[in-house]
Order: C-alpha cells, then structure tokens, then sequence
C-alpha cells in the first residue's frame, strides 16, 4: 500500500440484492488532492460513497483507510476523519443555519455533552465564514435558497474538523453561479487547508478542470481510468465512460468535452 | 369525602399520567420513524400491548399487576411486526402507517374475541378493551405512576437523539452515532410509555399524534421544547376528554377513549390533507 493513499480499495465486490454492482474492483484514492468519480448513471458511483462512508458494508473485499480497515474503525473515530455530504439531505424548515451547522461537532461529544465548547463555538464560526454563511446563521434552513442551503450542509461537515471530506453530487440542481461558487470553494479547501476532496460530479467539464485526479468507472462498475484530467482524458476515453462520441478539445493544454 | 379522594381523585392523576405518556410516546415515535403521522395507537403498539394486557387479566387474573409487563411485551412485539414488515431499505412513511393499521386491527380484535369470550364475569377485560377508567383505584395510580415516571425520565435522555434523527440516517451515522441503536432505544422508551398506560387505560388513539402536532405550532421541532410542552398538553387533553365524557350526557360516561376516537378521527384526516409529502412516498 501506497503511503499517500487516502482510500485504498481491494477486491472489492457489492450486490444490491441480485443486483451486482461491483466485482473484484481494486482503486487507489490519494491523500492531499482533489478526486472526482466519473461514471454513466448507475455505474456505482454513489453505491462506492456508501462503502466509503460505513454506511454499506462489502459482500467481500477490503476497503482500508489511510492503511487501516473500515470495518475495524468505529463510526465515532471515522467521524473525525471523514465528513461526507450526501447527495439528499433533510433538515427540519424551522432549524437555524448555525443549529445545523453546530451537529458537525456531535462527533466531539461525550454523553450528549461537548468536550470543548470553545472549540467547538470557533470551528462552527470557522466552518460558516468558509462557506460564506456566518450571516444567515440566524435563518432556518426553509428560508434558504438552493445554494444557500448547500453550503450550509458543506459547513456542518467542515465544522467536523476532518482531513477527509466526500462530496456526492454537491453541485446538482444549483445554477452555474452556485456551482462554480461550491466548486472554487472546495479546491480553496484542498490548496489552504489541505483537505482530501472526494467527489462525485454531474459535470464533465467541472470534473476535469477543478480535479487533480479522475477515477472514471465504466457503467458495469469496473475502472476505465484513472490519473490526472489532461493524461487520460480522450474521445475513446468519454466513449468507454458514457457510451457515446463526444468531441475533446484542449485550451491551454486542457481538455474540454463538447457535451453537445 | 372519600369517595371523592378514592374515585376521583385515580382517575384523574391516571388521566393526567395517561395523557402525558401517550403524548411524549408520539413525539418520539414520530421522531424515530421520521413520520409525522406515527401514532401509538394507528401503529398498532396500543393494541398489541392491549392484547396482551388482556390475555394477563383474562388468564391469570392472580398477577393482574404483571398486566403492565405483558402489556409491555405486547407492545414490543407489535412495534417489531410494524417495523419488521414496513422496513425495505428504508421506511416509508407510508407503508408504515398501512402496515400500523393491519396491525392495530388484527390486535384489537384479538382483544375484542377474548372479551366475547371471557363474558361479563371479567370486568377487568372489558375495562381494557373499552377504555373505561371509571373504577380506578390507587393501585392502578402507583403502577401507571412507575411506568410514566421511568418513561418520562428516558424520554428527556432521548431529547438530543430525536433531534439529531431530523437528518437523514446516513447524515447522522456520518456523525458517529448508530442511528438503528438510537431508533432502537428511543422506540422501547415510547413502547414502555405506551404500555404502562394501556394496561391501565386501554388502547387509545390519535392523541399521541395530535399533542406533538399541537405543540410544533407552539414550540416548534426542537425536542427539548417539544418533549416537556407535549408531556403537559397531553395531560390536559386527555384529562379534559374523560372530564367532558362524563359531564356530556350525564349521568351516563363516554370513555375518554370514545372522545379522542371522535375528536381525533376528524384531526388526523385534516393533518393527512395538510401533508403533502406522505403521499408523494
């Protein structure tokens, strides 16, 4: 095992049901950089966040993290290194931004009680000056626009204090503003604070430009490619990937897929 | 006077009890099953713990203060045939409410065949099966008193929980805590709120439903508003329905569980229009 692997997958297999969705897969996730999963709709992508968060357990196979297997670490000790944003969330309409951004530090409790109040009140501050929210603290969750709303959830998980954070989907359904917004925030994360971002995105442009690394899975759950956008990204690539030809331009030495 | 001191005075600390105990189990039912229409009696818990407070009395009339046990037992195993066969990767806040309704019938008329059966002669049955809390004594006040109290107690335990299964499960299992230990937990507090009050009073619905609802508009989602303000105004409702039953036709009663039948028939209707994303799932 690689010494700068954040999540190492091995042999992995899972089947929802009759369903398989993965056989045998192996990956390597990098500690420090940014990763997003490609993949055609229901080639697994979230069903591998599931996995990686605890809340899917493998039929066989061994996913560690940083060298230690998920199985052995509890769902305490994983909340301190990972923070994940799924791709729905629910809140109740009349909870406060800073209420739900405070549940980041449930992790640092004992007994329902907070270990260190004062740490906890300036990582939650922190987490919501990050996302630009610290101003709609006030506000419950019913009185916040799309992106407004998404960013708070990206703030209770930053409020997690982890080195780790998974994103799945946490651009869908916003406008381009709120997107690029979200997506020059989380590379900020990953280039200041030197946090691992693990994402799954819808937009293949945003994938390329905003990653440093692209594990791209085929629709059947097996890993197409994987390394950094401007190396492996190719028309015969995108055809593997999403099963139709694209065309692939480079600006500046950057691919560009043609999502027309 | 005595009469006042050992027929009123019962039934009106057992209505009190009741009330809250019914109140508070809604609240963390509805919290638990993230279901604003989870009700004791409409899951059915009321009337498996019914049943088996029943069969205690009708069978083993000698431990009729074990009734409360079995009633207890009762009600575990309802919740789990509820839980068991509403549970298909998630809940649907539909399902359950359908497979409640299956549950609650078969029960109830297990209930009602065995208060056929046992005839007149167990009036203790029938007292349960019809929800007639008219000659209560202090014993029944003490043994409600134990379970009301130790539930109560828990329920303030279960506040932060409740609150936290607001999110989605995977979002909380993401903050460490084992959400199916959590619902686990919280869901026996309400069954032993639920229970102990059966035992004594009867099944009754659609009041554990109402007060949480009531007290949302109040105080809002947060349970440690919620918990205390439902634990009083369910008191009050359920003290003011056996006090209007008796006063209503006088000198004839309506149970207090007629009443909330009634009243709570006609609001559980309106809430089910007012919620929207019940029928979407």
């Amino acid at each position: 095992m690689k010494n700068n692997s954040c999540f190492s997958i091995k042999n992995l297999s899972f089947s929802y049901g009759e369903k398989r969705i993965f056989q045998n897969l192996s990956l390597e996730i990098p500690y420090g950089k940014v990763t997003t999963i490609m993949g055609a709709n229901g080639c697994g992508k979230s069903t591998l966040f599931q996995l990686l968060t605890k809340n899917e357990v493998p039929s066989s196979g061994v996913i560690s993290l940083q060298n230690h297997n998920l199985s052995g670490i509890d769902l305490k000790s994983f909340s301190k290194k990972v923070a994940t944003v799924h791709q729905t969330n629910t809140a109740p309409n009349d909870m406060t931004v800073k209420k739900l951004v405070s549940y980041g530090r449930v992790p640092y409790t004992r007994l329902g009680l907070p270990i260190n109040p004062e740490l906890d009140e300036r990582m939650i501050n922190r987490a919501m000056k990050i996302t630009g929210i610290l101003r709609l603290k006030g506000r419950t969750i019913q009185q916040l626009s799309g992106g407004q709303r998404q960013r708070a959830w990206i703030a209770m998980a930053l409020a997690q204090g982890t080195k780790i954070i998974l994103l799945d989907e946490s651009t869908t359904y916003l406008d381009i503003r709120y997107q690029i917004q979200i997506l020059r925030m989380i590379k900020a994360l990953n280039q200041k604070a030197g946090i691992t971002v693990v994402m799954v995105l819808h937009d293949i442009n945003q994938a390329l430009s905003y990653s440093d690394e692209i594990i791209a899975l085929s629709s059947h759950g097996e890993p197409v490619v994987q390394g950094q956008p401007q190396e492996i990204i190719s028309e015969e690539v995108i055809k593997k990937i999403y099963g139709i030809d694209l065309a692939v331009k480079r600006v500046n030495d950057k691919p560009f897929v043609i999502t027309v | 006077m005595a009469t006042v001191v050992n027929l009123r005075f019962p039934r009106i600390i057992i209505s009190v009890m009741a009330g809250a105990s019914l109140a508070v189990a809604g609240a963390l039912f509805q919290a638990v099953l993230k279901n604003p229409l989870a009700d004791p009696g409409i899951l059915g818990i009321s009337g498996g713990a019914g049943f088996f407070a029943v069969i205690a009395t009708a069978l083993l009339p000698q431990f009729f203060f074990a009734a409360p046990l079995f009633s207890f037992i009762g009600g575990l195993i309802a919740f789990g045939m509820v839980y068991g066969l509403a549970w298909k990767g998630s809940l649907s806040p539909l399902r359950i409410i359908l497979i409640g309704v299956a549950v609650n019938a078969l029960f109830s008329g297990l209930s009602q065949a065995v208060n056929s059966m046992s005839g007149s002669t167990q009036s203790g049955v029938a007292s349960i099966v019809e929800g007639n809390i008219t000659m209560k004594t202090w014993d029944d006040v003490r043994v409600l008193a134990l379970f009301c109290i130790v539930g109560l107690v828990l329920a303030l335990l279960c506040i932060r929980w409740c609150d936290l299964m607001g999110l989605e499960d995977r979002t909380v299992r993401g903050l460490g805590i084992n959400v199916n230990l959590v619902r686990l937990l919280v869901s026996i507090t309400a069954v032993l709120l639920v229970s102990g009050t059966t035992a004594i009073v009867g099944p009754i619905s659609f009041l554990g439903l109402l007060v949480p609802h009531i007290g949302r508009i109040f105080v809002g989602s947060e349970h440690k508003f919620l918990i205390p303000f439902s634990t009083l105004l369910g008191a009050f409702i359920f003290l003011a329905a056996d006090t209007l039953g008796r006063t209503v036709a006088y000198p004839y009663e309506i149970n207090a569980s007629i009443i909330m039948s009634v009243v709570g028939g006609i609001a559980f209707v309106i809430l089910l229009k007012r919620s929207d994303h019940i029928s979407e799932k």
